[in-house]
């Protein structure tokens, strides 16, 4: 299938992906803009390729499943309960090894961050669950944010209790980090925004659809039309008790 | 299974059926469920892999287009429901009263009974396009949602509206 966008000048393709976005955007999500056409306005509107914007978390996000589940890992890493994925391997982490080296002595206030891959729709079964049980907000998700690094960043103070100690997190904050870009040399197939309009400035009205090769990005990239960005998606307190409860270490554990 | 499609396909497809519940009365009148699975099988995508399986309340038709590597680029689902389950001839007059053509031709195709569509979302990473219809003889409803990944894997150009279009030709065939 032809690439319908490549006949239309630059700056009316780019006004093009506007209307794209602005269609994504006719439709609220739990009463937010969708991140899918946020990030898409953003991508529109910026000028700098090393910029970093950050958008504000709905709760859809901070509540999902997924953050969830990779928080409650985050806690297990820091309570050196689970290995961490770090550098391609698993090795302990978090406090157990700081207290055998002595990098922490058990009670002063320790800051630590963890980082980890959080997916949604990481196999077909869990696309096909989001497509048919999806809510608009994981079908949102899903499409802005389908893979990206969900950070930690927290504090802890500690207190001596028989053998083992009582961690207190102090603080804890979560944001998710991303970067939009696109792959110029693929392509993916959407509805024609502009189908039966009357504007003089639309593209192919006749089209209820056609592919959109991403090679149309890059030129609006090179004539500073749009550039890629850094995302950042919070950050937000966590508040959930089963990530930042207390937890009881200890020390003499063996890390084999 | 995936690595043998992968050998001798170019792109290995695996379908995928999730059956639920009893459809409408009048659905299963007119037309056992059974029949919709040789609709599909026969006229959707010929060739491709089907699993059926059984559980509740809609009968679910899914369509994986993965790459040689296994990973998905192009998921197609077709939900198959009693007509009213999702749209009456009420709701869509009141939704679509007083809406610009374009916005009209945008959102609620001229399609089957009537149609809504319920997506888009768009990243570079991929496409969501979703529509849901009544089929013209009233009998069902149907949601058709297709996932896109972007990729440069050949592959059919498709957006919900156009799956949707092959389900009602398929499903219409039946009575000719």
């Amino acid at each position: 299938m032809s690439d319908v966008l490549k006949e239309y000048p630059v700056e009316q393709v780019h006004r093009w992906y506007h209307r794209l976005a602005d269609a994504v955007l006719a439709r609220k999500v739990d009463g937010n803009d969708p991140l899918s056409g946020q990030f898409l306005k953003k991508y529109l509107e910026n000028r700098s390729r090393t910029a970093t914007y950050t958008f504000t978390p709905p709760v859809y996000f901070r509540s999902s499943a997924e953050v969830v589940q990779a928080l409650r890992f985050h806690r297990r890493v820091f309570l050196t309960e689970e290995r961490a994925r770090l550098g391609g391997g698993l090795r302990w982490a978090g406090l157990i090894p700081r207290l055998k080296d002595g990098r922490w002595d058990g009670q002063s206030r320790l800051s630590l961050h963890y980082e980890s891959l959080v997916e949604y729709g990481g196999t077909p079964i869990d696309i096909a669950r989001i497509q048919l049980r999806g809510t608009p907000a994981e079908q949102d998700l899903f499409t802005s944010l389908r893979g990206f690094q969900l950070r930690s960043d927290i504090a802890v103070t500690g207190a001596a209790q028989g053998s083992q100690v009582l961690v207190t997190f102090q603080s804890w904050q979560a944001v998710g980090i991303d970067t939009y870009d696109f792959n110029f040399d693929e392509y993916l197939t959407m509805p024609n925004p502009d189908y039966q309009s009357q504007d003089g400035d639309a593209i192919r009205p006749d089209l209820q659809s056609f592919r959109v090769f991403h090679t149309n990005a890059q030129r609006m990239e090179t004539a500073n039309l749009a550039q890629p960005y850094g995302v950042r998606v919070g950050p937000w307190p966590v508040a959930d008790p089963n990530v930042t409860g207390r937890a009881l270490i200890d020390p003499n554990k063996r890390l084999p | 299974m995936r690595a043998l499609l992968g050998t001798v396909l170019p792109l290995s497809i695996v379908f995928c059926v999730l059956l639920s519940a009893p459809a409408s009365q009048a659905g299963q009148a007119a037309l056992p469920m059974r029949s919709w699975d040789q609709i599909l099988e026969a006229d959707l995508f010929t060739g491709f892999e089907r699993v059926i399986e059984q559980e509740a309340a809609e009968r679910v038709y899914t369509y994986f287009l993965t790459d040689p590597a296994g990973t998905p680029v192009l998921s197609i689902l077709v939900a198959l429901s009693p007509a009213g389950t999702h749209l009456t001839e009420a709701g869509h007059a009141s939704a679509t009263r007083g809406l610009a053509p374009e916005v009209l031709a945008r959102d609620f195709p001229d399609f089957g009974a009537r149609a809504r569509v319920e997506a888009p979302f768009f990243s570079p990473s991929g496409g969501l396009t979703g529509l849901v219809f009544t089929t013209s003889d009233l009998l069902f409803d149907v949601r058709v949602s297709v996932f896109e990944a972007s990729s440069d894997v050949d592959r059919p150009a498709l957006t919900a509206l156009e799956a949707a279009r092959i389900v009602e030709d398929a499903y219409l065939a039946t009575f000719e």
